[in-house]
Parts: structure tokens; C-alpha cells; sequence
């Protein structure tokens, strides 16, 4: 399967179209995404931070890295931006297990662009660590681990002449068996949002 | 790092970090260690300050390409920070490092203590070729 080489947020947007447009005021969306508000926040800060450093050691050679050096810290940077946050999935007697948001909605939207007439769009899964544990299907796993119920916040925009109900059902499917496969817990809640339509 | 003398041999933290990184590594479904911020800024730090660092001077854990050790009180916590192949499970996976590396610190006579898994991505494996 392909997987998009863009670096993009959990809500879809391009991390290099928000880095580079860090000057300018944050427009609608960016003001009320949850992804981008925290991506922005996060790159303001890095931003304040490498202009600090590039100030203090603009004059001497002995501090000017190679391109080489640069070029992978800005590839870290952009990649741990794009993770988004830490989702602690499951506590165990010897650990716990953390999944990133970025990765967890990687399956959901690989889940999603098997589903015709479905484009996904913003996604954002999160876990409850506060709520104890009930013996529904994907709350324990074999080894005697506990895993946090799961719930995923889809908005997906829908082909003309499609039949909704149908297709957000067979959606829902996909993601709960995607998720069970690639990760292992089966998600208590799907909400799956059509938002818009999209020409085919 | 932290070097405690157990009744076979004195253990450090790095020795643990390198020994839970092989164990990642050679479980099925891990893709690769997956570097960070911290890994790159540390290697640069070691790089730029330590060019031919004292393992014995070193205070606290240890962090080497995105395994973080700690030896305290002769029980050795690690945090690991991998990739995952999307064909496997990815808490299936988290168990099996979780196991080989509690398995691989026991055989030092070190004890093990929590094994935190940082899952930062789920991807295909890559083609070869």
C-alpha cells in the first residue's frame, strides 16, 4: 500500500504549508483545530528557540552546523510536529504502551481510502485512562494487560450519489477491523462525521 | 549513567540500552528504533562536548538511539521508542519487546523493572530491492 510522503497533520493539514505560513495570523481553521493550534504553538516555540541560538552564534564559524546536521534536525522536527500526541493504549505489570495519534490515524485513514465515495479528513482518537476497564471485547488483552477504551472522531467528506448510511456503516467496520488488526484493540466508539461532498 | 555491581559483574545503564535495542530489533513487527528530537540533540551534544566521553562520569539514565535506561536499586527500567509494521499488531509487538527485553536484563542479574513502549509510527514495510 502507498502511504502520502507529505507531512501532514492528524487533522490533514501540510506541516510544511503551516511552517511556512507561521508569520502570518492563523486563519479559521487553524484557529479552532486542536492539531494545528498545538503544531503552531509547538513551532513558534522551536521557532523562538532557533532564533535565539542563530543570534547568539551567528558571528562564530565554530558554531555554524553543517547542512547535513540541519537538514536532519528539521526532518526530526517535522516528523515529532506530525506525531501529535502520545496516547498511553495500555498499562501493563512490567510497562506501559504508548501509540502517537499520527500513527494510530494512519490506519484509520488507510482504513477509510478502502471505502468508496469516502475522502477521510480531520481525525482525532483519543483514550480514556480515566475510566476503568470493563470486559467488553478489546479492554484486556492475552497477557493480562488493560487497554483504555478507544474513540475516534472521523469527518469524512462523500461522493455525490452514494448511499450514506450504508457507506458510513461499512466505514465504521473498516476502521474498528483495521484497528483490531494493526494495533490490537477494537475502538469502543467510531463517530464519523460527513462534513462536505467531493466531485469523483 | 548508573553502574551497580551485581554479584556477577558491575552492569550499566548503556550496556542495558544497547541490549534492549537488539531485542527491539530482532522481534518481528519492529520496523526500527524511531529517533527523536532528543536522540539527535543528544548525539549532537556528545558529538560537540564529549568527544571521548567517560561512561563513568556520566550521571543518571542513559540515552542511546531512542532507548532510555535507568539502574536504580539493582532493578533497570528502560523506555523504547520504535516503528511498527502495519501488518502486525502493533500491542502484540509491544509485548513481544516488552518480553525478550525483560528476558535479556534478567540473564545480566540485573532485575527488570517497567518496559514503557512509545509506539511513534505504524507503516508498511519497506520493499526490497
Amino acid at each position: 500500500m502507498a502511504l502520502e510522503d507529505t507531512p501532514r497533520l492528524g487533522c490533514g493539514r501540510s506541516i510544511d504549508h503551516l511552517w511556512s505560513t507561521l508569520d502570518a495570523p492563523a486563519g479559521e481553521h487553524e484557529e479552532h483545530c486542536a492539531h494545528c493550534r498545538d503544531a503552531r504553538a509547538r513551532m513558534i516555540q522551536l521557532r523562538q528557540a532557533t532564533a535565539a541560538l542563530k543570534d547568539a552564534e551567528a558571528n562564530d564559524p565554530a558554531f555554524t552546523p553543517r547542512r547535513s546536521v540541519r537538514d536532519s534536525i528539521m526532518d526530526i522536527a517535522r516528523t515529532e510536529a506530525r506525531r501529535s500526541r502520545l496516547l498511553a493504549v495500555q498499562d501493563h505489570d512490567g510497562g506501559t504502551t504508548e501509540i502517537s495519534e499520527q500513527a494510530l490515524s494512519t490506519v484509520v485513514r488507510f482504513a477509510a481510502a478502502g471505502v468508496p465515495g469516502i475522502q477521510a479528513r480531520r481525525c482525532r482518537i483519543d483514550v480514556s485512562t480515566a475510566e476503568k476497564p470493563s470486559p467488553t471485547m478489546g479492554t484486556h488483552d492475552a497477557t493480562g494487560g488493560s487497554l483504555h477504551p478507544m474513540v475516534i472522531d472521523l469527518r469524512v467528506a462523500a461522493a455525490p450519489k452514494i448511499h450514506i448510511p450504508h457507506t458510513v456503516s461499512v466505514l465504521r467496520h473498516q476502521i474498528g477491523i483495521s484497528i483490531a488488526r494493526s494495533v490490537g484493540i477494537y475502538p469502543v466508539t467510531i463517530n464519523i462525521t460527513v462534513e462536505d461532498l467531493y466531485d469523483d | 549513567m548508573t553502574e551497580e555491581v551485581t554479584p556477577a559483574a558491575a552492569i550499566t545503564s548503556q550496556f542495558i540500552a544497547s541490549l534492549a535495542a537488539r531485542a527491539a530489533l530482532e522481534t518481528p513487527g519492529v520496523l526500527r528504533l524511531e529517533s527523536t528530537l532528543n536522540d539527535v540533540l543528544s548525539r549532537l551534544r556528545l558529538a560537540a562536548m564529549e568527544p571521548t566521553p567517560d561512561p563513568a562520569n556520566e550521571l543518571g539514565g542513559c540515552r542511546r538511539d531512542s532507548v532510555w535506561a535507568e539502574i536504580n536499586g539493582g532493578i533497570a527500567h528502560v523506555h523504547l521508542e520504535i516503528a511498527t509494521d502495519i501488518a502486525h499488531r502493533a500491542l502484540a509487538v509491544s509485548d513481544a519487546v516488552r518480553e525478550r527485553v525483560r528476558q535479556g536484563i534478567c540473564n545480566t542479574g540485573v532485575g527488570a523493572g517497567s518496559i514503557d513502549i512509545s509506539i511513534l509510527a505504524i507503516e508498511n514495510q519497506p520493499t526490497q530491492g
